[in-house]
């Protein structure tokens, strides 16, 4: 345990400290403007697996239809084949089941990372100065940027916000972002997906709520980063959508107007008779490849039999 | 799901930041022929008697309900009860109620009853209870206000009085006979540099860009003299000037009214080390990996010699040699009026040291972070006969302090004293476990 803790922190505790802090040398000692400044450049490094993220949950999405299908098919008859018909449906779509997570898993060794780089860079206590000491290669641009100005605004960045400033900024963006990327669920959607679509719309409001309660927790510059890298996100998910991003379903905060989830036993003549899921954004190329796209929703179908979206 | 899960990661891995700890060095005094070894660890001081883990008393005491209020405090309320328009008994049972009094429990309610009993006006019965209640809140918040010790706590020349610094920004007047407490000022700000005594006034800098200068026996604030950084060392005093460091990179001289004299602000970082004036110079260690020789009379620079890390300990001088050891792990010695090297290396003791190190028995004693402990020969700049370091097994950071030329102190981060003699080389240090 103590190796890898070890290890954790010669590869990415101890760069990122040293990062931020010759960053912050170039800042003219202000810490915050490094987090910041470092923030954008995590985001600009981790876009292409964020951009995987939204594809990947798109696709997965976009093949729920199917997925009941064989789940209706072969559940309880020959699960050997409901497994093989899965991964297959999973390899035409260009899915990973695990493949929404990659992005997740990456920012939280980062966010770990952050969290100590702050507490030992702008720690209050003397002790943390002498550990940080230990931290800097010897290069004397960073040993000579101690002491660092932990000043931002009117914030201490090595403690938490009691402000609520801070931690509301992260909620907010983050609900943005959420928002952005969960599609509100369509009216007529089957059951189960409306159940699924559901539990993400719920997540949109979980996510920031808990991050908001952590950010009232952690030090204030953990609290910049996510509030910053939300924005970010934001921005980028803007551009990447084709600058069309519709704005008023932040405003949306459920199926708005999704039927009454239908009893279990009519559940498969719903799945049968209802529209297919909100994926008209969505297309999912001849190589399976699910890419976000703007404009208005269509039920066009493609050669496979897959709904396809229209530009 | 895996947010959650993320989020319990991040949780387990990002426990609450480690707080202060201090690293206050040992102060021994001798007090009514009693030698007492002042200790402190993380919030609390004991003065040990000398050779044992027997403390005659400790700061701030387990008890607070049989603490005193400090003697400033007894004093005012004792002249406040005196100018009461009451009668000789009505008075005299205020008065032994003041005696009574306590930073905590009954005893405030008790003294402001006598007052309401003691057929004093309206207006200063009120006046009396409310100077009652403020005194006893601030007494108590403050020993409730030490957090750490990282100052050495400073002594007066008649060694009856202690004054210790705390990290939440208290300085408290002890009476090191009892323990019991003279008086208690609020700096404003965190303490981390210890208190220089120089006659009938003390120094000590605060984070919040300031040197105080106070009254001893009052504490009465003399001046504040604001400085561009944060002062983290204990101001050094000789003769008619006060030396003081800042994290601005700067070493500022001082007269005695609290007037800049001169500056030398030629470090390209922080300076978080006391100053040590030696001769005609004054020799610091600063956050730049450099040490500094500056001119007493103008603060002019003589020399500086570059190590791998920072100064953070301050240098010895002994016979025209600075010894100086650095966050790097290395000891350095280098010729005080020149800054040439006089050891063939430096030596290496594998791990940071911050903890200012002291000549004791011939030989220059180092403790390391990581515990180990060495002596090391002035002249050739290694181990004395050879011989291994003490191994404490636990960190070491506050500074080590000498008693005459044989014994020294060292405090490490666990609640023990250890006692080195340093007349031959370093043998098993004595060890006395601090009284739970």
């Amino acid at each position: 345990m103590d190796q890898l803790f070890q290890l954790f922190h010669l590869l990415l505790v101890d760069p990122m400290t040293n990062v931020l802090v010759a960053l912050a040398r170039l800042f003219g000692g202000n810490f915050g403007l490094a987090i910041i400044v470092f923030t954008l450049v995590m985001k600009f490094v981790t876009w292409p697996l964020t951009a995987s993220q939204y594809k990947q949950s798109r696709a997965m999405q976009t093949i729920q239809p199917q997925m009941q299908e064989l789940q209706k098919k072969y559940k309880g008859k020959d699960p050997k084949k409901l497994q093989q018909e899965t991964m297959a449906l999973y390899r035409e779509a260009g899915v990973n089941p695990i493949g929404c997570l990659i992005p997740m898993l990456v920012q939280f060794p980062i966010w770990i990372a952050l969290y100590q780089v702050i507490n030992l860079s702008l720690g209050d206590t003397p002790e943390s100065l002498v550990t940080l000491s230990g931290r800097l290669y010897p290069i004397s641009y960073v040993h000579q940027a101690v002491p660092l100005n932990n000043g931002l605004l009117y914030w201490n960045l090595g403690q938490p916000d009691a402000s609520y400033v801070l931690p509301f900024f992260v909620a907010a963006s983050m609900y943005v972002q959420q928002k952005l990327m969960t599609p509100t669920p369509a009216a007529g959607a089957s059951a189960s997906s409306q159940q699924q679509q559901q539990t993400a719309q719920m997540m949109t409001w979980m996510m920031p709520l808990m991050f908001g309660f952590w950010s009232l927790n952690v030090p204030a510059g953990l609290a910049l980063y996510w509030g910053v890298s939300n924005v970010a996100g934001i921005v980028m998910q803007y551009f990447y959508m084709g600058r069309k991003v519709e704005w008023k379903s932040l405003l949306r905060f459920g199926p708005a107007s999704a039927p009454a989830p239908a009893a279990t036993a009519n559940r498969s003549e719903k799945v049968k008779a209802a529209p297919k899921p909100a994926a008209a954004d969505i297309e999912v190329d001849e190589g399976g490849e699910a890419t976000m796209l703007p404009g208005p929703r269509s039920t066009r179908r493609n050669k496979h039999g897959r709904r396809r979206g229209k530009r | 799901m895996a947010a959650l899960a993320g989020l319990a990661l991040f949780a387990a891995a990002c426990g609450a930041p480690p707080g202060p700890v201090g690293w206050a060095g040992a102060v021994p005094v001798t007090v009514d022929s009693q030698r007492l070894i002042l200790v402190s660890h993380k919030s609390r001081l004991y003065a040990l008697r000398d050779g044992s883990s027997i403390a005659s008393w400790q700061f701030p005491p387990k008890d607070k309900n049989s603490y005193p209020v400090s003697t400033e405090t007894s004093e005012k309320l004792s002249a406040t009860a005196d100018a009461l328009s009451i009668d000789a008994a009505a008075k005299a049972e205020i008065q032994r109620k003041v005696k009574d009094l306590t930073v905590s429990g009954p005893s405030g309610d008790a003294l402001k009853k006598a007052i309401s009993d003691s057929g004093a006006p309206d207006d200063q019965k009120s006046g009396a209870k409310s100077l009652v209640d403020a005194a006893v809140k601030f007494e108590k918040d403050a020993l409730g206000k030490l957090q750490a010790l990282y100052g050495d706590t400073g002594v007066s020349a008649d060694g009856r009085t202690a004054y210790v610094p705390t990290f939440r920004g208290m300085v408290f007047a002890l009476d090191t006979g009892t323990g019991s407490v003279r008086w208690v000022r609020d700096a404003g700000a965190e303490i981390v540099g210890g208190v220089a005594v120089d006659g009938d006034t003390i120094y000590f800098g605060t984070k919040a860009n300031r040197l105080f200068s106070l009254d001893a026996a009052s504490g009465e604030q003399r001046w504040a003299f604001k400085t561009k950084g944060e002062v983290w060392a204990t101001p050094a005093v000789e003769g008619d000037t006060i030396y003081v460091t800042s994290l601005d990179g700067s070493l500022y001289a001082l007269d005695k009214t609290g007037q800049q004299k001169w500056v030398f602000a030629s470090a390209s970082s922080g300076i978080a080390a006391r100053p040590v004036i030696a001769g005609d110079a004054i020799y610091v260690g600063a956050f730049d990996n450099k040490l500094y020789s500056v001119k007493k009379a103008d603060g002019t620079m003589n020399w500086s010699m570059k190590a791998d890390n920072w100064f953070w300990a301050a240098p010895v001088v002994r016979d025209g040699i600075v010894y100086a050891a650095s966050l790097d792990g290395k000891v350095y010695a280098v010729d005080a009026l020149t800054g040439a090297k006089t050891w063939e290396r430096p030596f290496n003791t594998g791990s940071a040291v911050r903890a200012a190190p002291v000549v004791a028995g011939g030989g220059l004693i180092v403790a390391a972070k990581s515990g180990r402990v060495y002596k090391l020969d002035l002249l050739s700049g290694q181990p004395v006969d050879g011989g291994a370091p003490v191994e404490l097994g636990v960190k070491v950071l506050a500074n080590l302090t000498s008693d005459g030329d044989k014994t020294v102190y060292v405090v490490p981060s666990s609640a023990t004293l250890y006692v080195l003699d340093a007349t031959a080389a370093l043998g098993a240090p004595g060890s006395f476990p601090l009284p739970r």
